[in-house]
């Protein structure tokens, strides 16, 4: 008896049916197996929702690639005439562009919500490191597709990220220099970039998520701890429910993604010249803002400071890679580790304060004392209100029957009456 | 509840009426092209608050969210009105 | 055609006027007058004035206790009156100064644009919720539903007059000022623009006698703006007769006084 008949009590046609496909594929005894009935919820499906995202990305992307032609000369003008020649081209960029941004933005969503409700302890250690790879290759897919319509805002900024790179110390630099650049030429520059963006990144991400998804398979879904921990946990089959709220995510997504496209068409910038890009102020994409902005700031300037900023930004990449050998501590509920959590929200408000203050000032230097005070301040006043959080929410009636226990030892009863008589409300104000 | 067939039923037909719409559409003029995005938009919504009431069964599906996602459909069909036909 | 402008446009807007601030005015003042003598705040309530302070300003701020219905339905409520005051903004904005669009720049002027068909998106949840939810619908009467569909009808003219009824804003604006001042002049002729200021003017003149004149009762409910201190304070009721108390020896020889006037058997008359 396979696993699908001992969870379906009731025989109906849909289970025949799952039956029928079952027998012949074997897929619920080997990689999609029952779902347990708790992560029927859509903070469990953020990842798939990213990788939804890349699919739809890969499906546009192959659209425009039977019009893209990979030389500095006609790179621009191809995208121009898929812009505006092309049947639905306008619609198909930018749903490329916006499935781009959330598959970014619900990867950063599915790390951090894996981080608060640690996944990453034994024995999902390898998933985590996979997935800050799978993570690091969709910002990778980000950069290198910037590049790509050869505008004066991407060649400027890929030039300024090229930069970046070059003032790396020597075994690092001439690697990364040459497999991004070449001879150093235009024309290698987009061809690498093309090839990475098209071919190499893609298949490192289809790879990467083809192990993942095993281990997924071999390990299963987190158990919510604590107060969310379900008291029966019912096993539901993959088919056909599962694929009806799997469709139902994409369905949502999908609507999502095309309704910001049709309120925000893609409009592209000016062509890349080399005098038009003298007078541009070159900014990166939202999602790599937050690092801009690090560099921007005056203690990294020169070859010495850049240098610095880049291993600081590298070993918070390798902090939050590594995370799992970082953090030893068994306990998973999120109360029990008060110091991640506050390290992790801290993180996703440093990451918003950037990107925003990124975006409000465009080439501009941004002096110690401000990025400190900027930077100090927010992380000042998240740990402000999480402790007001832990000491309101998380543990109130603690802090309420601890302070009913220091009043009855500091006053015995007959005084005790004489106070509350008194008019003296406890709790006021709450 | 004789409601929900009803409301299937009208749901459908709606559905059937952005299909025969979306033949009309221009598809490389640019409004032409956003017009077709907001009416997959509102396709994809109707197959979603379908999907929605079969997963949670006839009795007590979260009936808000059919709200929610009905007021999503006028909103595109308004944003399709006074944005992109215009 | 002249003789509507004329009552649209002159004569319903005074008359509006006078039963929109008559209305609520009465409303008001019957409201105040009415006496709570008991503690009927909702608990957990606030012990002190700074404290129902707070909580009135949560209620005006974040609709603080529709989240016990559930976060959709706050939602959609707070956005409908966000997204209200903007209009609210925008129409002042347009009527008195429009000049001011270009200090705050064109990008904001459409983002109202905007704004109004999000309004009617989510006045159109409301209804579709009171439609949908059995709960709800259990509890909705007639004028629930119309209210909801004034407000959508009154959104969407408001949305096709601003996008596609071509009306002229200045002269709007004139007309408008001309009302204020009390020299008014026929309104201008366009048919998308005089019936949404018809809506509006029916919609102000039913506001007074229906629920939206929460606007200003919301801070009169004794539910929210009582403070939680029967415990701590003894509260004497203002219509209690005042009891003139006396001793009990001097009670018993009055009653013995009293009884001795009487004589035997006298206190059987």
């Amino acid at each position: 008896m396979t696993q699908v008949q001992a969870v379906a009590k009731k025989r109906s046609r849909w289970n025949a049916l799952s039956e029928w496909f079952d027998t012949r594929l074997g897929l619920a005894n080997t990689i999609l197996r029952p779902v347990p009935s708790y992560s029927l919820k859509p903070d469990y499906w953020l990842g798939a929702i990213a990788f939804l995202a890349f699919l739809i990305c890969g499906f546009t992307g192959i659209l425009q690639l039977q019009y893209y032609v990979p030389t500095p000369d006609a790179a621009y003008d191809s995208v121009q005439h898929f812009n505006e020649f092309v049947p639905y081209g306008n619609l198909i960029q930018s749903v490329h562009l916006y499935s781009a941004f959330a598959m970014i933005f619900f990867a950063f969503a599915h790390m951090m919500r894996g981080y608060f409700l640690s996944v990453h302890k034994r024995p999902r250690e390898l998933m985590w490191v996979i997935g800050m790879l799978m993570g690091l290759s969709a910002l990778g897919m980000g950069f290198t597709g910037y590049l790509l319509p050869w505008t004066v805002l991407s060649k400027s900024a890929t030039d300024i990220s090229i930069g970046f790179v070059n003032q790396l110390p020597d075994p690092f630099r001439s690697f990364l220099m040459y497999g991004l650049t070449g001879s150093g030429a235009d024309g290698d520059l987009l061809l690498r970039f093309f090839a990475l963006h098209t071919v190499v990144l893609p298949a490192v991400i289809f790879v990467l998520f083809a192990i993942k998804l095993h281990m997924f398979e071999v390990h299963g879904v987190v158990k919510p701890e604590g107060n969310s921990a379900p008291a029966e946990v019912r096993l539901i089959p993959w088919f056909p429910r599962i694929v009806a709220y799997m469709l139902l995510l994409a369905s949502i997504v999908g609507s999502a993604i095309l309704t910001i496209a049709v309120l925000f068409p893609f409009q592209l910038p000016a062509k890349f010249t080399y005098e038009a890009a003298a007078s541009a102020t070159p900014t990166p994409e939202w999602y790599f803002l937050w690092a801009y902005q690090i560099l921007k700031f005056s203690v990294f300037e020169g070859q010495l400071g850049i240098r610095l900023a880049l291993v600081l930004l590298a070993a918070i990449m390798a902090a939050f890679t590594l995370l799992p050998f970082i953090d030893r501590n068994p306990r998973r509920a999120p109360r029990q580790r008060p110091v991640y959590v506050t390290v992790g929200a801290i993180a996703i408000v440093e990451v918003f304060v950037l990107v925003i203050w990124g975006s409000m000032t465009p080439g501009m230097t941004i002096p110690a004392v401000q990025g400190v005070l900027v930077l100090g301040c927010s992380a000042l006043a998240t740990i402000c209100i999480l402790f007001v959080w832990h000491r309101q929410v998380v543990h109130p009636s603690e802090m309420l029957y601890e302070r009913f226990l220091a009043r009855k030892e500091r006053q015995p009863s007959p005084e005790t009456t004489q106070e509350s008589a008194r008019g003296d409300a406890p709790g006021s104000g709450s | 509840m004789n409601r929900l067939p009803i409301g299937f039923g009208l749901l459908l037909a709606f559905q059937a009426f952005l299909v025969v719409a979306l033949w009309a559409v221009d598809p490389v003029q640019y409004t032409g092209q956003r017009l077709f995005g907001s009416i997959l938009a509102a396709q994809l919504v109707i197959i979603a608050i379908f999907l929605h009431l079969y997963l949670s069964g006839s009795e007590d599906y979260d009936q808000e969210w059919v709200a929610v996602g009905l007021a999503f459909i006028v909103l595109i069909c308004l944003l399709a009105y006074f944005v992109f036909a215009g | 055609m002249d003789f509507l402008l004329f009552l649209i446009g002159i004569l319903l807007p005074y008359v509006t006027v006078i039963i929109f601030l008559g209305g609520l005015t009465f409303r008001a003042a019957r409201w105040w007058s009415i006496p709570v003598p008991t503690k009927v705040m909702l608990t957990p309530a606030p012990t002190t004035w700074p404290g129902v302070f707070e909580r009135l300003t949560l209620e005006f701020v974040a609709f603080r206790s529709l989240t016990k219905g559930g976060w959709k339905l706050w939602l959609g409520a707070w956005l409908f009156h966000i997204l209200l005051g903007v209009t609210l903004l925008t129409h002042l904005i347009n009527f008195f100064d429009y000049g001011l669009w270009n200090q705050i720049g064109y990008g904001w002027y459409e983002g109202a644009g905007y704004a109004g068909i999000i309004f009617a998106a989510v006045v159109a949840f409301l209804f579709l919720r009171r439609v949908v939810h059995p709960g709800v619908r259990y509890i909705s009467k007639a004028s629930d539903y119309g209210l909801l569909l004034l407000l959508l009808s009154l959104i969407l003219l408001g949305d096709y007059t601003r996008s596609f009824s071509g009306v002229d804003v200045s002269a709007v604006s004139q007309y408008l000022n001309g009302l204020l001042t009390l020299h008014p002049t026929l309104p201008p002729d366009n048919p998308a623009f005089l019936l949404h200021l018809l809506l509006a003017q029916v919609f102000l003149m039913y506001l007074p006698f229906s629920k939206v004149a929460h606007l200003v009762g919301w801070i009169m409910a004794p539910t929210r703006n009582q403070r939680n201190d029967a415990r701590a304070r003894w509260h004497r009721n203002p219509w209690n007769p005042v009891v003139e108390l006396e001793p009990y020896a001097s009670y018993a020889a009055r009653y013995q006084r009293e009884l001795e006037e009487l004589g035997p058997g006298g206190e059987r008359q």
